[in-house]
């Protein structure tokens, strides 16, 4: 098999998971399009000659990465807007309200698990960035400490911290759901 | 409570896995043509990679090349003259040469017509001098060289 052949099924098990954690952390489609692709081709100049087994840890470094770096942009232009008192009547309504529901299904449509999906949305949205991300990467893509480490570009101690809130956190607000 | 919390994450990574499942399929289009893009992007970059590889290296072998081209000048290889040679192993004091030589080379021309006219043609003996290649250089030292050892051996007769 090619490096780029490796690659693309690398590419392939990863893809939606991460538009996943990127969509969390954005709240819009495009730009979790954007930091995935932008996080990929990063990674392809970068990280191709290291070894397969660290290719997880190093994409999703990336990935973290880059939406740090959307935060940060998203905050100046969040700053200037306010500066030239821009604020429409859309922007002052609660954000999650104006979350686009990226699979496009009408309410009627939604099942239980449906609606299960959207609250656990909502809560992790409700959560840090770090601690969101550290969940989920703990959590769901089954990184452990030290690649968690690795990809927050944090110590293992924090990750635990993060990880041992966001989770009672979570099981405050969803248990009686799911406990 | 470890039980418990297990259940708990497990319940929630199914959820998430089922998310993954309820992707619309223009998404999945999107995400599978950015893959893509990123994949060509490192082939573009290793191309250009190999095309800024090249110029260096035909730089160097350019100067290799030209450094390395057979040059017609011989080395001028420091060789004992033989002409110096023979004057320093001659019986003749250096004075003879220093002072006089050109004398007795007329001498000696003289003295050969002489003998020319008077039918007593001998072969004069030619130093191994006069076989060299002749540069322009040490043309009149090899013309004084044969005048000198002609003179010798009409004096020693």
């Amino acid at each position: 098999m090619t490096d780029s052949s490796l690659m693309e099924v690398f590419f392939k098990s990863i893809e939606r998971q991460a538009f996943r954690m990127a969509l969390f952390a954005c709240s819009n489609q495009d730009d979790a399009l954007d930091l995935v692709q932008d996080a990929m081709c990063r990674f392809v100049t970068k990280y191709t000659d290291k070894p397969e087994d660290e290719w997880k840890a190093l994409f999703y470094k990336i990935l973290q990465n880059k939406i740090r770096d959307f935060y940060r942009k998203e905050s100046v232009r969040s700053r200037w807007r306010v500066w030239l008192g821009g604020r429409s009547e859309e922007e002052d309504a609660e954000p999650l309200e104006q979350l686009a529901d990226p699979v496009g299904r009408t309410p009627e449509r939604e099942t239980g698990n449906r609606q299960m999906f959207d609250h656990l949305q909502q809560e992790l949205k409700k959560l840090s960035l770090k601690q969101q991300q550290v969940f989920l990467l703990r959590a769901w893509e089954g990184l452990s400490v030290s690649e968690t480490a690795l990809a927050m570009n944090c110590s293992e101690g924090t990750i635990k911290t993060h990880y041992f809130r966001a989770t009672e956190k979570l099981r405050e607000k969803l248990g009686e759901h799911w406990l | 409570m470890n039980d418990k919390s297990d259940k708990f994450t497990e319940n929630i990574r199914s959820l998430l896995n089922q998310s993954l499942d309820d992707l619309d399929t223009d998404t999945e289009f999107k995400l599978g043509r950015l893959k893509h893009r990123a994949l060509d992007s490192a082939k573009q970059k290793k191309k250009g990679k190999i095309v800024w590889g090249v110029i260096p290296a035909t730089a160097v072998l350019l100067l290799v090349v030209l450094f390395n081209i057979p040059q017609n000048q011989q080395m001028n290889v420091a060789s004992p003259d033989v002409f110096e040679l023979n004057i320093l192993t001659a019986e003749e004091s250096l004075d003879f040469y220093a002072e006089d030589i050109e004398f007795y080379e007329w001498l000696s021309e003289v003295m050969e017509d002489e003998l020319e006219l008077s039918g007593q043609h001998t072969v004069v003996p030619v130093n191994s001098v006069s076989n060299r290649p002749l540069s322009a250089g040490n043309r009149q030292q090899v013309i004084t060289q044969f005048g000198a050892d002609r003179v010798s051996w009409s004096i020693r007769g």
